[in-house]
């Protein structure tokens, strides 16, 4: 069974596979420059990324509170969130407007340094949550 | 979005959202922080469960009210609560309530 957020997700590859085909043509006919494909492409990527980091401190609409509420946990989710979009931001930002070979790294390592420390808060999170059951 | 933005637009409700940052919390709880009648808490609860801004529980006869925002609804708080969107009330158990 496809679910609303896998076809979401089929949709944004789609799109994602589609526009970097056809900016290759268009670059391949000159009628975009060289860089192009790659900036809109890594631009989509980071926007994306902003998208997924918003929605991951939000449960599902009909989701029980119950199965996943732990405060602690939750509040680790909205951290791992924001550090998403921040990352993805500065990911998107970065091949909008940086040179080439800086956006590259610049957005490599927005993106790390997100995924670092929004899974080591989760880490965290877990680890308290296991010493201290009854707690949140 | 609107049920959001309309949310976010009253002081009292963005404070049950800043409460509820340290945790679930029941009506009743929430209730006493405010001098407001339970009425008109029930129509804030109710703003916020319509926006998605707040998931419930039940345990007992009583509610217990979850967080649940994501990262622009939390800075859309952020922003209403720092340009002051209307007063903001002093939560406190001990004022008397209104009808």
């Amino acid at each position: 069974m496809i679910t609303r957020s896998i076809r979401g997700s089929l949709v944004l590859a789609a799109i994602l596979l589609a526009s970097a085909y056809g900016l290759s043509l268009l670059a391949d006919f000159n009628w975009v420059g060289p860089d192009m494909p790659d900036r809109v492409t890594q631009v989509m990527i980071g926007l994306i990324l902003v998208l997924f980091g918003n929605a991951t401190g939000k449960r599902e609409k009909d989701a029980d509170p119950a199965d996943d509420g732990k405060p602690a946990l939750m509040a680790a989710r909205r951290f791992f969130g924001l550090a998403l979009v921040l990352g993805g931001l500065v990911h998107a930002g970065a091949w909008l407007l940086a040179p080439l070979e800086l956006a590259n790294t610049v957005s490599m390592v927005a993106v790390i340094a997100a995924l670092v420390a929004g899974l080591a808060r989760v880490a965290y999170a877990v680890i308290e949550q296991r010493e201290t059951p009854g707690k949140g | 979005m609107s049920d959001v933005f309309k949310a976010l637009s009253d002081p009292t409700r963005r404070e049950v959202l800043r409460m509820l940052k340290s945790g679930p919390k029941s009506a009743g709880e929430l209730a006493e922080a405010f001098p407001v009648s339970r009425p008109t808490m029930s129509a804030h609860f109710n703003a916020l469960r319509a926006a998605g801004l707040v998931s419930t529980e039940k345990a007992g006869k009583s509610v217990i009210y979850h967080l649940n925002v994501s990262v622009l609804e939390e800075a859309l708080l952020g922003f209403a609560g720092a340009f002051g969107l209307g007063s903001r009330p002093a939560p406190d158990a001990s004022s008397e309530r209104k009808e």
